[in-house]
C-alpha cells in the first residue's frame, strides 16, 4: 500500500500573501454538484478578492457547504469552473487544498482531545511547516498566537479548552499549514456574544493582512457588521453574486435566502379544534456543548393541525424533539400531554399516543444492521403490550413487514433487506410506515423531506396531510420554509433556542418570517 | 509505485463469504500451529495423529475433550451473550468462582433435604453469577463505569473471597488442606459409565438450546439486537435499554455460574483452589470465533477442547510447555481476525491515479 504523496509548497511558500489586494483569489463559476438524484449545485458562482471578507448566506441545504466542500477538495465538482490565483484547479483530496493555500475552519472542530495544543498543531500541520523540532513548533505556534493575539496555552490538552478557545486552535492549524484562503464555517455559532465579536474581528484583521476570508453565516448581523462583499445562494444556485454588503438591506438579504416568490399556498383557514394535544409550558433545557438550549418554549399543538416550526438548523430544532420524545429531560417547564403531565419514559410516551420522524434518520430512527421486517417489528415488540412474546419468527416479521412496505412503496423492499442498504428516500419511507401503524394522535416530524426526490417528498407530505385529516396534532419542525408554508396552518418560528408565539399562516408572509427567522425576536 | 490498494466497505455481505472466510481463517491458523509445533521438534507426520485421533478418535481423548468443552461452552456462551449487546464481559472467572461458592454453600450448610439438594446447587450456582455479572452492568446503567473494568476486577474480589473461604472456614478440617470435603454422592453430577464426562454436558446443551432460542426466536433477543445495534433509537422508541442490558448481564452471569457448578459438582467433587482459574482469554477466544452464534460458539469450544486436549499430549510426549496451547489458541484466533477484512472490505488494485490537483500549489 503506498502513501499518496503530495508536492507541497515548502516552508518558503508559506506566509506569502499576494503584493496586490483586490486581485481575484477565488473565482468558481457554473458550479454543479449532484449526489445521486440529488442536486446540490445547480449553478453555483463564488467569486472573492484578496484582502476581503466574503460572507456566503443561505439557508441549510442552499448548497453553501457543498460548495465550500468542493473548494477545500473535499470532493470534486461534476462540471465548472474552480480558479484559485487564476489557476485552474480541480483538488483530488483536502490535502492538495491544503497545499494550494486554502484552510477551512470547520463548524465542528477537528481536534484530537486528549493531546495538546502544541501536539495538535504538529499533528495537522508540522510536516507542511517544515518543523523538524518541539522547539521550533513551539516557538512557531508562540509567534502566530501572539501575532494573532490569542492567549492560549500549548501544552493544555485540547478537551480541557473552552470551545472559543478550541477554535483559535483551529484558527492557528489553519494558517500555520500556510493558508491564504480561509473559509471559516459559521464562526460564531458556537460562541457567545462578547466572543463572537471578537472572532469578526480576527476575520477582518487576517483580510486586511492580504488574505481572503469567506465567512459561511446564518446571521445577517455577521454580514454587515464585518462582510465587503456578500453572495446569497439558493438551492443550490447564486441568486445574489458578490455584491456590496453595505449596499443591501438586511430585507433584501433575507428576501433573496428565503426566495422572493409569494407563492404561498393558502390553505383554507380551518377551524382550529379546541382539543390541545400535547402542550408545552416554560420548557428549558440545560446547556451542553454543540447543543443549543432550550429557553422558556411555549407551544400548543391542537387536535388536527399541522404547525410548523421554522428556522434554521441549529437552533434548537433536534434539542426539541429530543424533548418533546423524551430522550432528553428538561431542567424547567412542563410536557403536558392530552391535558395531563406527560409520562417520563419515551416508551410511556408513545404509549400515550406520541410518534416522531427524525430529521437523521439513522441516528434516532432506524436500526441499519437489521432488517426491514426487524426494524419494523421493533416498536410492536416493545411496550406494555407486545404482538408476541416467545415466538418470533422470520416468517411473522416478513409478513406483516410486506403490508408496509407495499403501501409505503418501500423500493428495493425486500423485506429482508438490511436497512442501512436503503436511499434517504425509502429509509424516510420506512420510518413513516413503522411510525404510523397503530393508533397514534401526536406525531413529531423533523425536516420530514429532507434529501427526498420530489415525488417521493410528496409521498411524505401527502401523508402528514392526511394524519391532520385524522385528526392528529402533526408538530412539524423543518429548516425549509417553503416546505413549512405549503403544509402548516400555524407556523412559530425557532431561534436560539426561544420559540415565537404560533401565527396562523395566512396571518404571515414570508418576509416577516425571514425577518423573525434571521434576526430572533 | 505505480500500483496501489484500496480497501471499500462491503455494503451487502453474501453468506458464503462469511462462511468461506471463517473456514479460510480456521485453516491458515492450523497451517501456522503447524509449522509452529514443527519448528518445536514435533515430526511432520505425527502431527495428524496427535489432532484428529487423539483428541477425537479415542476414548480417552474424546472424553477430556468433551468434559472441558462443558465449563468451555458455559463461560464462552456467557462472554456471547453479553457481546450481542456490546456489554464486554471479562468476569467470567469471577461469575465462575461466585458460582461455584454459592453451591458449596449449600452444600456446606446443608440447605434443604438431600433430594433437593443438586437443583437448589444448581439455582443457587446461577444467583451467584447473576449477582456477579448484574453488579457490573447495575453499575454501567446507574453509574455509566466501564464494564471493561468492573468485571475485570470483579474476578479478583471473587478468587480473593474464595481463598478467603478455603483457608478459612470451609478448608477441610479433616488433613487441613485448603479443600472441602467431597461432596455426599447425591451432590454430584454422574459420570457417563467410567468415563470422567459428566451430565453437566446436558446443561450445557440445554443452555446451548436456551440460548439459541433467545437470540432468534424470542422478543428478548431482538430487542436486544435494536439495543446493540443504537441505544438512542432504542430509547426512542420504547426499547427498556437498562432493563435489557441489566437481564442480559444476569443470564450471563447465571451461565458462569453454571460452569462453576458443574466443575465443582461433576468434574472435581469439591470446591478447590483452581476451579476458576484460566477462563478468560479461551471465553473471549471462543466467543468471538463462534460468532456470538450459540451454536458456533459450542462448536468452537469443542475445537478449542480438542486444542487443550492436543496441547495434553503434546505436553506429555515431546515436553512442550503449556504455553504451547495458548500460543495455538491465539494463532487461530489471529488468523480468523485477520480474515474479516474480507468479509468487511472488498479489497482491489488499483493503478495508481495521475496526480491532478498540483497546479494549485504552484502559486
Amino acid at each position: 500500500m503506498t502513501v499518496t504523496t503530495t508536492d507541497r509548497a515548502g516552508p518558503a511558500a508559506e506566509h506569502r500573501l499576494p503584493a496586490s489586494s483586490g486581485a481575484v483569489a477565488v473565482r468558481m463559476q457554473s458550479v454543479r454538484k449532484a449526489f445521486g438524484d440529488r442536486i446540490a449545485l445547480d449553478g453555483a458562482d463564488l467569486s472573492v478578492a484578496w484582502g476581503e471578507v466574503h460572507a456566503l448566506l443561505g439557508e441549510n441545504g442552499a448548497g453553501k457547504s457543498s460548495l465550500m466542500n468542493i473548494l477545500a477538495g473535499f470532493y470534486g465538482a461534476d462540471s465548472g469552473v474552480v480558479e484559485v490565483d487564476g489557476r485552474s484547479v480541480a483538488f483530488a483530496e483536502p490535502r492538495a487544498a491544503s497545499a494550494a493555500g486554502i484552510g477551512m475552519i470547520h463548524q465542528h472542530f477537528k481536534l484530537v482531545g486528549p493531546l495538546t495544543v502544541l501536539e495538535n498543531l504538529r499533528l495537522a500541520c508540522g510536516k507542511r511547516a517544515g518543523w523538524t523540532s518541539h522547539e521550533a513548533a513551539l516557538s512557531a505556534s508562540q509567534t502566530m498566537a501572539r501575532d494573532l493575539g490569542f492567549v492560549l496555552p500549548m501544552d493544555v490538552r485540547v478537551d480541557q479548552l473552552s470551545v472559543s478557545e478550541q477554535q483559535k486552535v483551529e484558527i492557528l492549524k489553519v494558517l500555520l499549514g500556510g493558508a491564504r484562503i480561509l473559509i471559516m464555517d459559521e464562526p460564531t455559532a458556537v460562541l457567545a456574544e462578547s466572543e463572537a465579536a471578537g472572532m469578526l474581528d480576527l476575520a477582518r484583521r487576517l483580510a486586511d493582512d492580504g488574505r481572503a476570508v469567506i465567512l459561511i453565516t446564518h446571521k445577517l448581523r455577521d454580514v454587515s457588521a464585518t462582510a465587503d462583499r456578500v453572495t446569497v445562494m439558493r438551492a443550490g444556485k447564486t441568486v445574489i453574486d458578490g455584491a456590496s454588503a453595505r449596499g443591501l438591506s438586511s430585507a433584501e438579504l433575507a428576501r433573496a435566502m428565503v426566495g422572493g416568490e409569494t407563492a404561498v399556498v393558502r390553505r383554507g383557514a380551518a377551524s382550529l379544534s379546541a382539543q390541545v394535544v400535547l402542550e408545552l409550558k416554560g420548557v428549558g433545557t440545560a446547556a451542553a456543548e454543540h447543543d443549543v438550549p432550550l429557553r422558556d418554549l411555549n407551544l400548543r399543538l391542537h387536535k388536527g393541525e399541522i404547525l410548523g416550526v421554522a428556522g434554521l438548523g441549529g437552533n434548537g430544532q433536534s434539542e426539541l424533539l429530543e424533548t418533546i420524545i423524551g430522550l432528553r429531560a428538561p431542567i424547567a417547564g412542563d410536557i403536558i400531554m392530552h391535558g395531563e403531565t406527560a409520562p417520563v419514559q419515551p416508551a410511556e410516551r408513545r404509549e400515550a399516543g406520541l410518534r416522531f420522524v427524525p430529521a437523521d434518520r439513522f441516528h434516532l430512527g432506524l436500526f441499519g444492521s437489521l432488517s426491514l421486517a426487524e426494524n419494523l417489528a421493533v416498536p410492536a415488540l416493545s411496550g406494555r403490550r407486545p404482538e408476541k412474546r416467545w415466538w418470533v419468527t422470520k416468517g411473522w416479521m416478513r409478513g406483516r413487514a410486506e403490508t408496509s412496505i407495499r403501501d409505503y412503496e418501500i423500493a428495493g423492499g425486500v423485506a429482508d433487506t438490511q436497512a442501512r442498504l436503503l436511499s434517504g428516500g425509502n429509509a424516510q419511507k420506512l420510518i413513516l410506515a413503522r411510525e404510523f401503524e397503530g393508533e397514534f394522535s401526536i406525531l413529531i416530524v423533523h425536516s420530514p423531506v429532507r434529501g427526498l426526490d420530489v415525488r417521493a417528498a410528496a409521498a411524505v407530505q401527502n401523508r402528514l396531510l392526511a394524519a391532520a385529516a385524522r385528526g392528529v396534532g402533526v408538530l412539524m419542525i423543518s429548516e425549509d420554509l417553503d416546505e413549512v408554508l405549503a403544509l402548516s396552518s400555524r407556523v412559530a418560528v425557532l431561534s436560539h433556542g426561544r420559540l415565537s408565539d404560533a401565527m396562523p399562516i395566512e396571518q404571515t408572509d414570508r418576509a416577516e418570517l425571514g425577518r423573525l427567522i434571521l434576526e430572533g425576536h | 509505485m505505480p500500483y496501489r490498494l484500496v480497501l471499500s466497505p462491503r455494503l451487502a455481505v453474501p453468506r458464503w463469504l462469511t462462511a468461506a472466510t471463517l473456514i479460510g481463517g480456521i485453516v491458515f491458523g492450523l497451517i501456522c500451529c503447524a509449522i509452529f509445533l514443527i519448528a518445536f521438534g514435533v515430526p511432520a507426520s505425527d502431527l495428524g495423529n496427535e489432532f484428529i485421533l487423539y483428541v477425537f478418535g479415542n476414548s480417552a481423548g474424546l472424553d477430556q475433550t468433551l468434559t472441558r468443552a462443558i465449563s468451555l461452552t458455559l463461560v464462552s456462551m456467557s462472554v456471547a451473550l453479553c457481546l450481542r449487546i456490546r456489554f464486554w464481559n471479562i468476569g467470567v472467572e469471577g461469575q465462575l468462582w461466585m458460582g461455584a461458592l454459592a453451591a458449596t454453600a449449600v452444600s456446606i450448610y446443608q440447605i434443604g433435604p438431600w433430594f433437593l439438594r443438586m437443583p437448589l446447587m444448581i439455582v443457587a450456582a446461577m444467583v451467584g453469577g447473576a449477582l456477579w455479572c448484574g453488579l457490573a452492568a447495575v453499575a454501567k446503567v446507574r453509574l455509566r463505569a466501564d464494564e471493561v473494568i468492573t468485571t475485570l476486577l470483579l474476578n479478583y474480589v471473587a478468587y480473593l473471597l474464595a481463598q478467603d473461604l478455603l483457608y478459612g472456614h470451609w478448608r477441610n478440617a479433616a488433613d487441613q488442606f485448603p479443600m472441602t470435603p467431597v461432596f455426599p454422592k447425591y451432590e454430584q453430577l454422574p459420570n457417563f459409565g467410567t468415563w470422567h464426562l459428566h451430565y453437566g454436558l446436558f446443561i450445557a446443551l440445554i443452555v446451548v438450546v436456551f440460548c439459541w432460542w433467545l437470540c432468534r426466536y424470542s422478543r428478548f433477543g431482538l430487542l436486544s439486537k435494536a439495543v446493540s445495534e443504537n441505544r438512542t433509537a432504542s430509547r426512542a422508541l420504547g426499547i427498556p435499554v437498562a432493563r435489557i442490558t441489566l437481564t442480559t448481564a444476569c443470564l450471563a452471569g447465571a451461565v458462569s455460574g453454571l460452569a462453576g457448578f458443574s466443575i465443582i459438582s461433576g468434574e472435581e467433587h469439591k470446591l478447590t483452589q483452581f476451579v476458576g482459574n484460566d477462563f478468560i482469554f479461551p471465553s473471549i477466544a471462543i466467543a468471538y470465533l463462534g460468532r456470538a452464534n450459540p451454536i458456533g460458539v459450542f462448536i468452537a469450544a469443542l475445537a478449542v477442547a480438542g486444542l487443550y486436549t492436543a496441547g495434553d499430549s503434546l505436553k506429555a510426549f515431546y515436553q512442550l510447555p503449556d504455553t504451547v496451547v495458548v500460543t495455538m489458541e491465539a494463532f487461530l484466533l489471529m488468523t480468523v481476525a485477520a480474515c474479516d477484512v474480507f468479509v468487511r472490505y472488498r479489497i482491489s488494485i488499483l493503478r495508481q491515479r495521475p496526480k491532478v490537483a498540483t497546479e494549485g500549489q504552484k502559486a
